[in-house]
């Protein structure tokens, strides 16, 4: 499989490794993500460029990108103090154009639960729970990013969600329906 | 593979889903730009070209030292493919518009030396020794391997002056079809034989 150009990795991965280091940061417990996404996003796909030629196999692109992406997260967080969780009554504020959420107050209501609840995960299992369900990614390449096992990939998972749904009580009244 | 319990968390965070925000449409527009800039800066130009010739079409590129690339018969596609994947390509841009110019003139005219920049520093040293050698060769004339073996004073070698020459990106314009087997015959050429044959006699060496 030969390596496709280096804009083109821009141009089809942008977008969702932007969306995922907004939603890591957010999820985090910064409730203001935007430049922080920004500039991160653009420092993991520089890193990305550098490490570009020394890549042996273009078989993963997204997840080598993913992996990037997490690392510089890890470094970010690494840096920068933690951000005081329990003085921030609101997700958001109205002004705040870069969050849809504040549409509805329901929606907004749910997201600030779901950033309390994920804050409070340990950030491998924070991590594995956005990579695998709001990203959508198979365990074998959450694996390869939270450099573990793919049965680590799937205990980091089942165990954050487990803490999740302890840290929401909401979330229990939202699964009612669901089959035990 | 999930078990009914994963599967029961995955509805629940498939409700919380859409309670979590994300990056405007905008934003992720803005983010993306400010990184194609950042690698703009970065990334080495190649400016590239293709043209029909009586060989059918080439391609060509180059880069601020020089042209570094002629390429026979391929699709426009798996040239590009071929090129360092971390460059931004010009079409037709600047750095090789002497080079199109110039080979239009050779296949045109009477073929004489080029005079145009080349980077082989991709190569061996060698192998750059054995091919910036073979540009002082001119149009009409014909050397042997070993010949050019002796002249970069490695006498023996002719068998790697074969592979240097082999290896050469910039065909036509480094004239590796200027150099035969020691008994008369062709040798060998990579893009081939029909083309070394078709370029010797354009040069009047056969």
């Amino acid at each position: 499989m030969s390596f496709p150009r280096f804009e083109t990795l821009i141009e089809e991965h942008h977008d969702a490794i932007h969306r995922y280091i907004w939603r890591a940061l957010w999820s985090g417990g910064n409730s203001h993500p935007g430049d922080d996404a920004e500039d991160l996003t653009q420092e993991a796909f520089l890193k990305a460029f550098d490490a570009y030629p020394s890549l042996r196999s273009a078989s993963n692109l997204r997840a080598w990108l993913y992996k990037i992406a997490t690392n510089c997260l890890r470094t970010h967080w690494r840096q920068s103090a933690p951000a005081p969780l329990e003085l921030e009554p609101e997700l958001v504020s109205p002004a705040d154009a870069d969050i849809r959420a504040v549409e509805s107050q329901s929606g907004s209501e749910r997201a600030r639960a779901l950033r309390r609840g994920l804050s409070r995960l340990p950030e491998k299992q924070r991590q594995a729970v956005i990579l695998r369900y709001l990203d959508e990614l198979e365990y074998d390449a959450i694996a390869l990013i939270l450099d573990c096992s793919n049965d680590s990939a799937r205990a980091n998972v089942s165990h954050g969600l487990r803490q999740l749904r302890r840290f929401m009580p909401s979330a229990s009244d939202l699964s009612k329906e669901e089959p035990r | 593979m999930s078990s009914p319990v994963d599967e029961h968390y995955m509805a629940m965070l498939r409700r919380l889903r859409e309670g979590m925000p994300g990056p405007t449409r905008e934003a992720s527009q803005r983010a993306m730009s400010h990184t194609l800039r950042a690698y703009q800066q970065r990334a080495p130009r190649v400016d590239w070209a293709g043209f029909d010739s009586p060989l059918g079409r080439i391609h060509l590129a180059a880069g601020p030292e020089g042209l570094h690339r002629v390429e026979f018969d391929a699709e426009e596609q798996e040239f590009l493919d071929s090129l360092e994947p971390r460059a931004q390509l010009r079409k037709d841009g600047p750095n090789i518009l002497p080079a199109v110019r110039a080979l239009e003139a050779y296949f045109s005219s009477e073929p004489r030396p080029f005079e145009l920049a080349v980077n082989l520093r991709s190569m061996t040293e060698f192998r750059q020794k054995v091919l910036q050698w073979i540009r002082t060769i001119p149009p009409g004339r014909v050397v042997t391997y070993g010949q050019v073996a002796e002249q970069i004073g490695n006498p023996g070698a002719a068998r790697a002056v074969g592979q240097a020459l082999g290896a050469n990106p910039i065909p036509i314009v480094v004239p590796c079809h200027r150099v035969i087997a020691s008994d008369g015959s062709l040798g060998g050429y990579s893009g081939g034989l029909h083309i070394k044959e078709y370029l010797l006699q354009h040069e009047g060496a056969r």
